[in-house]
């Protein structure tokens, strides 16, 4: 597997496959939804429930995503005709699988204690600087940005390669249809 | 020996000037323009070619190159937009 497989697994791997692997992470992603309390407003924003409730939490998640497919497959059959359903549910499922590793980090407790000793050393800055908790702060967000610009390039490359944009004019209209149905997503699945 | 197909000078298609029977070395001149299949590059001209072999299945083709679907179909569809731009 080389880069390219990697930041595209779209362009190689069998449309099968990739279903199966985007439904067990839809699987993974309601389990870890239910262990850290959290779940999907639209695709692209993690929230969290003091009283978790698996219904609805699972039914906004899943909402989240079809609205998504939705939305992208009357835009790729505009651009494209020959776009296909499959191509755009393996788009938005194997695009989700990356911030599998986001959602668990409101759960971990030393993240909350790191951050209130870090807020802490900021507003009274007294003392050792807490070098390790900057580091530790640092290397989660870094792993959180990360987990989401390899969600955005998979998502990317997914529509792309299913509906064989390449014009600029298509791209920027892909990135405010999507950006739109986020936020539309957000307002209307509270 | 590679057929050169595109001018090494101005990148201008080549057309053809002479042919020549192997068997009686009878040469034929003129100012002959390719087919459009031999306009193609190399690689394409490979694709058709493969395409044809795999009964045209764009499926099979993916098999073959280890590739999805979409990405041969894509390919195939980049290569109908050139064949018709060589055709205007």
């Amino acid at each position: 597997m080389n880069w390219k497989t990697i930041f595209n697994p779209f362009e190689k791997f069998d449309e099968k496959y990739l279903l199966a692997l985007g439904i067990i992470s839809l699987i993974a992603i309601i389990l870890v939804n239910q262990w850290t309390s959290s779940y999907f407003t639209s695709i692209y924003r993690i929230d969290y429930m003091e009283n978790f409730d698996f219904k609805k939490a699972t039914i906004s998640t899943i909402i989240s995503y079809v609205s998504m497919i939705a939305v992208l497959f009357v835009l790729g059959k505009i651009l494209y005709k020959k776009t296909r359903i499959i191509d755009i549910i393996n788009t938005v499922l194997i695009s989700q699988i990356p911030l599998i590793i986001i959602l668990p980090f409101q759960k971990i407790e030393y993240t909350k204690i790191v951050t209130k000793r870090v807020i802490a050393y900021q507003d009274h800055p007294s003392g050792a600087f807490p070098i390790l908790d900057f580091i530790f702060m640092f290397l989660s967000i870094a792993i959180a940005v990360g987990a989401m610009i390899y969600s955005i390039v998979l998502f990317y490359n997914g529509f792309k390669t299913a509906t064989n944009i390449k014009k600029w004019q298509h791209v920027t209209l892909f990135c405010i249809v999507t950006f739109l149905t986020v936020i539309l997503c957000q307002i209307f699945n509270k | 020996m590679k057929l050169p197909i595109v001018c090494p000078s101005c990148d201008h298609t080549l057309n053809v000037s002479q042919m020549k029977c192997p068997s009686c070395a009878t040469q034929v001149n003129g100012d002959y323009e390719l087919p459009v299949l031999l306009k193609l590059s190399r690689d394409d001209q490979e694709f058709v070619l493969n395409f044809l072999l795999s009964s045209g299945s764009i499926k099979e083709m993916a098999k073959q190159a280890e590739l999805s679907y979409p990405t041969m179909r894509n390919k195939m569809d980049d290569l109908i937009e050139k064949v018709k731009k060589l055709q205007n």
